[in-house]
């Protein structure tokens, strides 16, 4: 079964790739991979493509530089991506970023924008050379009733530094299919902060591949289901080389009929003597109908390496909230002030500081708490 | 200021309070003191309006006010306030910020206006000094990694913040050392006037040396089984409470 072929545009060169497309489809739950987000339901929709986007995106924060986008000379397949097909048939633009040995790159700020109603597909290159860093935010802002796909490829080479934020913020009932895979050099380091806000669907595989001795990389995520919202993640950590090491914080926040999946494997292979991972996830239910699929996963084919991880799942502390309205605080401040600093734990490691008070005041504002900026202005009069 | 009048309660579907009556007149302090399971800490929950503490009888005035009646954060805004005997820790929530919302919570509720940041630091500086407690303390989550004699300074701190009519001290003694008992029974003792009242629930006679209790209560068995003046702390520490069992 395929999908109704005159739905889907037609590119010259990518005949082969939307051919493969319209035989694949969308997964369904009988699909291991896709269990907790059935996206069958696609099949029948219909969304024109959208046109390139504008190079210069929207403004950027204070003290970040404009990170434009480019159109793609060769499109590429991401094999084994349940959407490499679709992402290839029709990614058109994307960010790349290329830096030799030693350079060094300060903040920069791309915002992708997808139509409302319509599909658009990207595909992004980072390669940072020996040494080199770089710093980078990416927002990404699909349109309401939208259909987009995210590449981002990654490569660091030995010694390089990236800061990665990612931040979906799609409107509802958009589709937000994603890859990012990142393959990280000897002694290289990668922090990778996800927030993911949307008022859709969103499908992410992280793939992280430890691949130098003495490898780091550090991944902290924010999910924040409310509404009628799915967000699904798929986190795998590959420990390759000797003395690789991997930290993970996730924090999910699950409100209204939102579903959170967060899939996340750590595998140390045979060889990667030494290795050091520290998982660590924890979700808060909101609402009788909120839903949480959290699976941790460690295999580990190599002896002497240190493996950690702990998992839990739970609704707000009624001793906390009763203490904090014993004080004063009415019901609803009481488990807002809750809700921000459970997820604060995730926003304090933004190492920007304009980008984590962005962050903050917009939870405080789906909260609807009182002005966070408050709370950091009374803590720098201290200072 | 508080009228208790046979009250009865039960937690977890098991009672516990069984038509205890009090009467605590403004400017007074009393000292309700008993054995372990007697129903005092459920009385402090009560008054304080936790879930989970169902009242199935009787009732509680405070300042011709129908206690019960209220939600907690109603409770707290007309002047009452609960010591926690286990204060709870609120990782990622400052001292500092939580102090202040509760403060600003309490007087948007009573009508007042909001206080701003550079006069409730100020207040903070003197109330901290008064505790013996350090700054740096403002800064870091609410109870988080406290030690109990820190935890039970930090709940006389916000007492003082907070400046309550009708203080429920639980246990507020509990864990301390001799210096953290004095600094605590100071700040006991600076509320003491004629507009407020205080209930200590106690195990021990050793608090009662530095606040001088007006009245002294045995609960036990979920009532007030005798009253008396501070003398009665005196013998219940030299005999213990067997013998009222007996009597």
């Amino acid at each position: 079964m395929g999908l109704p072929l005159d739905h889907w545009p037609v590119l010259a060169g990518r005949e082969a790739w939307r051919s493969r497309w319209i035989a694949e489809g969308f997964p369904r739950d009988d699909h291991e991979a896709f269990h907790y987000t059935d996206l069958s339901d696609l099949d029948s929709r219909h969304w024109p493509l959208a046109g390139p986007l504008p190079v210069d995106g929207p403004e950027t924060l204070p003290g970040l530089a404009p990170w434009p986008l480019e159109a793609l000379a060769a499109p590429g397949l991401a094999e084994d991506w349940a959407f490499a097909a679709l992402n290839a048939s029709y990614a058109g633009q994307g960010l790349q970023l290329q830096l030799a040995a030693d350079q060094r790159l300060g903040w920069r700020q791309a915002g992708l924008r997808t139509p409302a109603g319509q599909q658009l597909h990207f595909q992004h290159r980072l390669r940072l050379g020996a040494r080199a860093e770089a710093q980078v935010l990416i927002d990404h802002q699909g349109g309401a009733g939208g259909l987009s796909s995210h590449w981002l490829e990654i490569q660091l080479d030995d010694g390089a530094q990236l800061t990665l934020v990612r931040v979906q913020d799609d409107a509802a009932d958009h589709q937000h299919l994603a890859l990012t895979r990142v393959q990280l050099g000897r002694d290289s380091r990668l922090h990778l902060i996800t927030l993911d806000r949307g008022q859709g669907r969103a499908r992410h595989d992280l793939q992280v591949r430890l691949a130098g001795r003495g490898a780091e990389a550090q991944l902290d995520g924010l999910y924040l289901p409310a509404g009628r919202q799915h967000l699904d993640t798929q986190l795998s950590v590959q420990h390759q080389a000797e003395h690789t090491r991997s930290r993970q914080f996730h924090r999910g926040i699950a409100a209204d009929r939102g579903v959170a999946v967060f899939n996340g494997q750590v595998r140390v292979h045979r060889g990667a003597r030494g290795s050091d991972s520290d998982q660590k996830m924890a979700h808060l239910l909101l609402g009788p109908a909120a839903r949480v699929n959290a699976k941790p996963e460690l295999v580990i084919d190599h002896d002497e390496v240190k493996c950690a991880h702990g998992a839990s799942t739970g609704q707000l502390d009624a001793a906390a909230l009763h203490y904090l309205r014993s004080r004063g605080l009415a019901q609803s401040e009481a488990r807002a002030l809750l809700v921000a600093a459970f997820a604060g734990t995730v926003l304090e490691r933004l190492p920007l500081e304009a980008l984590r008070r962005r962050e903050q005041q917009v939870l405080l504002q789906r909260l609807g708490a009182a002005a966070p900026l408050e709370m950091l202005a009374l803590e720098e009069a201290l200072a | 200021m508080l009228v208790i009048d046979q009250l009865h309660a039960r937690v977890e579907g098991k009672d516990i309070l069984k038509g205890l009556s009090l009467r605590v007149g403004a400017g007074e302090v009393h000292a309700i003191m008993g054995p372990n399971g007697a129903g005092k800490s459920t009385l402090a929950h009560v008054l304080a309006g936790r879930e989970g503490y169902e009242v199935t009888a009787g009732s509680v005035r405070f300042l011709d006010q129908d206690l019960l009646a209220m939600e907690p954060e109603a409770r707290a805004a007309a002047g009452v306030f609960l010591g926690f005997q286990y204060p709870v820790e609120i990782p990622g929530v400052s001292n500092l910020y939580f102090l202040r919302a509760a403060l600003n919570a309490q007087r948007k509720r009573r009508g007042e206006s909001e206080i701003d940041a550079a006069a409730f630091l100020a207040l903070m500086r003197d109330k901290l000094k008064t505790m013996g407690m350090d700054r740096a303390m403002l800064q870091r989550g609410v109870n988080e990694g406290f030690s109990g004699g820190e935890k039970k300074r930090n709940e006389i701190l916000q007492m003082l913040v907070l400046e309550p009519r009708l203080m429920v001290l639980d246990e507020t003694d509990s864990g301390l050392d001799i210096d953290a008992l004095k600094v605590v029974a100071e700040g006991i003792n600076l509320r003491r006037g004629p507009q407020t009242a205080t209930v200590l629930v106690t195990h021990y006679q050793r608090l009662l040396d530095h606040v001088k209790p007006d009245a002294v209560h045995v609960l036990a068995g979920g009532r007030i089984v005798r009253s008396g003046g501070p003398e009665l702390a005196l013998e219940l520490e030299a005999r213990g409470y067997a013998w009222l069992d007996a009597a």
